[in-house]
């Protein structure tokens, strides 16, 4: 599979890619403030590959992907999707990217229409992308429901009548329903048991492995990431600070901020209380971005030169990248 | 100080009308908290934890469903006899509810600090400006960095994460005696989880706060909860004292659940799923409603539903042929 990998071209080739917000000041409302969500970031992703990416809350992992997607605003960087750059994208190569890419957003309430019922909701996208003939509509519904793990009477509540869970499987659901080449799936587990939650994942891996679906897979939950995702890269305050192959990057960190993440993962074990190390200091600001490395005023290794501009860009060893001054730092 | 647990629930049945007559979406569901205990509540999706919980608040979502039994008892007072302004003296004042979806229980058009403050105003008759030094400072404690300027962001304005934070912050303000919290960290990264993890922890220690923690995460139940209670289909299938449910489940759910773990397995293989498919509440199996699914089922627990009864000491199963003592589950 890697050997095919690398002589083909991307499906998807993020470069340069930053995304910027007007806010609020704090103490002086009127004035409007800068705030950078996403801060020239570089990935790329193959047909049949998984990427995670994994970070901190708020390092702009949400935003990136919407904006990959244009479903959201990009300040700045190229979205090539099979080599159309979709950040100067016309309506028709939007239309190509809609029809060929989906997006399981994280707040699943937020993203269903209240007063569709789930058939309508699912429905509806496999008639806007004429997936099936009117007639079979009911019965596609019905097909994506099961093969998420949802009865199909389901198809006749409103998203009140749903519990966390449900609404966001039908999240998935319509996301399928596109018969997508790229899926961008935003936390699209969190609220599921982990045997429902196993369910959707080995979906996931077949789609993957039967037509090949490319995968962006955003998580907090690092075991997953592990099973899931061939490649994976670590967000922190908009930037990626890290990326490589899952193994290597679980095995051997590079960059001390991914380091402090694999320690915190809690383990199943009732013996072993909740470690009272926590990472040190105040969470950095993206309205207020820190000089040099965003991470050095938590980072425990930390030298003077890392808190010096520019910060550290990404050095490259075999196939793993880290963004951080120090030779050895984990 | 009455020694007694500060929430009792016994029997709580909710209900949703159909043209037939009330179905129960949680049915006879008892449990103790104690002061200053946490109690995790796991279990398969759409099995009614977060209906148990709304139905504690009094806060069903949809006309169509109700309490159709049983009783809650917050201390001294039976919370399904309250009136609805007595109740809503409750609820963030004496409970704090974190829901699961932050976003339909933010106020899209109100900021952040704005409504952390009217909570504070609400339940203490805080100045305008004191509540909102008091909002700005729980920002502070549930790591939403930059808070001074951050509380004048709206909701759409915040990541998943920081949503989460705001609505911790907003159940937290009034420091209640109870908190219950349905899938509080799903959208943290690990470091941050254990931030709010360890301020729940402290706040147990110095307020004696008593928490039902909601979660799928058994990591997370691991570190922070003294007992754990097990749903499925609306039902109690297992109750006890963590290290027995994780180390020692009697209900062969509870026994799927932990072997269903991902694990350390090489990536891109499958992973370990209860075969079949979860009941709906239309269509509820008979007798033990695992039975379906369960490895163990035999013709009786087709017929008859297992009676919730101790298997050991404060560890409680609904199961007719409960995996046995001393077998270790696997992992
Ligand atoms: N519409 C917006 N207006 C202003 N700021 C925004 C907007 N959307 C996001 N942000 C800010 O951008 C930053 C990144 O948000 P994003 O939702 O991408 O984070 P995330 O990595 O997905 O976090 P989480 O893991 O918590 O979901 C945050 O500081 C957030 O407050
Ligand atoms: N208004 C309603 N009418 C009928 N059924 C409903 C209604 N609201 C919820 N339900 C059903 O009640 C059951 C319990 O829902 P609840 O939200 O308590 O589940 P949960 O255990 O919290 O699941 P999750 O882990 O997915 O959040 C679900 O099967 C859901 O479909
Ligand atoms: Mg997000
Ligand atoms: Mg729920």
């Amino acid at each position: 599979m890697n050997a095919t990998k690398t002589n083909r071209k991307p499906l998807l080739d993020i470069e340069d890619l930053s995304v910027e917000f007007k806010v609020a000041g704090g103490l002086v409302p009127w004035k409007r403030r800068v705030l950078r969500a996403v801060n020239g970031v570089t990935l790329s992703v193959h047909a049949g590959e998984t990427l995670g990416i994994v970070g901190e809350s708020g390092s702009g992992k949400s935003t990136l992907g919407r904006a990959v997607l244009r479903l959201g605003e990009l300040t700045a960087g190229k979205v090539l999707f099979e080599g159309t750059d979709m950040a100067k994208a016309t309506p028709s190569d939007l239309a190509r990217l809609r029809r060929a890419t989906a997006m399981i957003f994280q707040d699943p309430y937020n993203a269903l229409n209240p007063r569709l019922t789930v058939g309508e909701a699912i429905g509806e996208v496999l008639r806007v992308h004429r997936k099936v003939p009117a007639g079979d509509v009911k019965a596609r519904v019905s097909e994506l429901l099961q093969m998420v793990g949802l009865a199909p009477e389901l198809a006749a509540r409103k998203p009140s009548g749903l519990s966390g869970g449900q609404c966001q499987r039908i999240g998935i659901a319509r996301a399928l329903a596109v018969e997508p080449r790229l899926i961008i799936a935003d936390e699209c587990v969190a609220a599921l048991d982990v045997s429902v939650q196993g369910q959707i994942i080995n979906l996931l891996i077949e789609l993957r492995e039967r037509m090949g679906v490319a995968l962006i897979f955003i998580a907090h939950d690092l075991a997953l990431v592990r099973r899931l995702c061939d490649r994976v890269a670590v967000m922190y305050l908009g930037r990626v600070v890290e990326e490589g192959p899952t193994a290597e990057v679980f095995a051997a960190p590079r960059h001390p901020y991914t380091a402090s993440l694999l320690r915190a993962i809690p383990e199943i074990d009732p013996d072993r209380p909740l470690s009272s190390e926590l990472l040190p200091g105040d969470p950095p600001s993206p309205l207020n971005l820190p000089r040099g490395c965003a991470f050095h005023p938590r980072c425990a290794l930390a030298e003077a030169r890392c808190a010096e501009d520019p910060p550290p860009p990404l050095r490259r060893r075999g196939d793993h990248l880290s963004a951080c001054l120090l030779d050895n730092p984990t | 100080m009455s020694a007694g647990p500060v929430l009792s629930v016994r029997d709580l049945t909710v209900s949703v009308a159909r043209d037939e007559g009330w179905r129960p979406i949680v049915d006879g569901v008892s449990f103790d908290l104690q002061a200053g205990q946490i109690l995790g509540l796991v279990g398969e999706s759409g099995s009614g934890k977060s209906m148990t919980c709304r139905a504690l608040m009094r806060l069903l979502p949809g006309a169509r469903l109700a309490i159709t039994g049983g009783s809650i008892r917050l201390g001294e007072e039976e919370l399904t006899a309250l009136d609805e302004a007595a109740m809503r003296k409750v609820r963030g004042g004496q409970i704090g509810m974190i829901f699961q979806n932050p976003s339909s229980h933010l106020d899209p058009v109100m900021t952040i600090g704005a409504q952390i403050a009217e909570t504070i105003r609400f339940h203490q008759g805080a100045s305008r400006r004191e509540a909102m030094r008091q909002a700005i400072e729980v920002l502070r404690q549930v790591g939403i960095p930059d808070p001074t300027a951050r509380a004048g962001s709206y909701p759409h304005e915040f990541s998943g994460g920081m949503r989460q934070r705001a609505m911790i912050a907003v159940a937290l303000a009034c420091q209640p005696k109870v908190l219950i919290a349905d899938e509080p960290t799903t959208a943290l990264d690990v470091t941050v989880q254990a931030q709010i993890l360890r301020l729940l922890l402290d706040l147990r220690d110095s307020k004696g706060l008593s928490i039902i923690f909601i979660t799928h995460d058994l990591g997370v139940v691991s570190q922070t909860c003294d007992s754990i209670a097990v749903m499925y289909g609306g039902r109690l299938a297992e109750l006890g004292p963590k290290r027995d449910i994780i180390r020692a489940a009697r209900h062969p759910y509870t026994a799927g659940l932990i072997r269903c773990q991902p694990g350390a397995a090489a990536t891109g293989t499958y992973l370990e799923t209860i075969p079949g498919q979860p009941p709906t509440v239309d269509a509820m199996p008979s007798g033990c409603r695992f039975h379906p699914r369960c490895p163990r089922a035999g013709e009786t627990c087709r017929e008859h539903q297992p009676a919730f009864i101790s298997v050991d000491l404060g560890h409680r199963a609904a199961c007719h042929f409960p995996e046995g003592p001393g077998q270790e589950a696997a992992r």
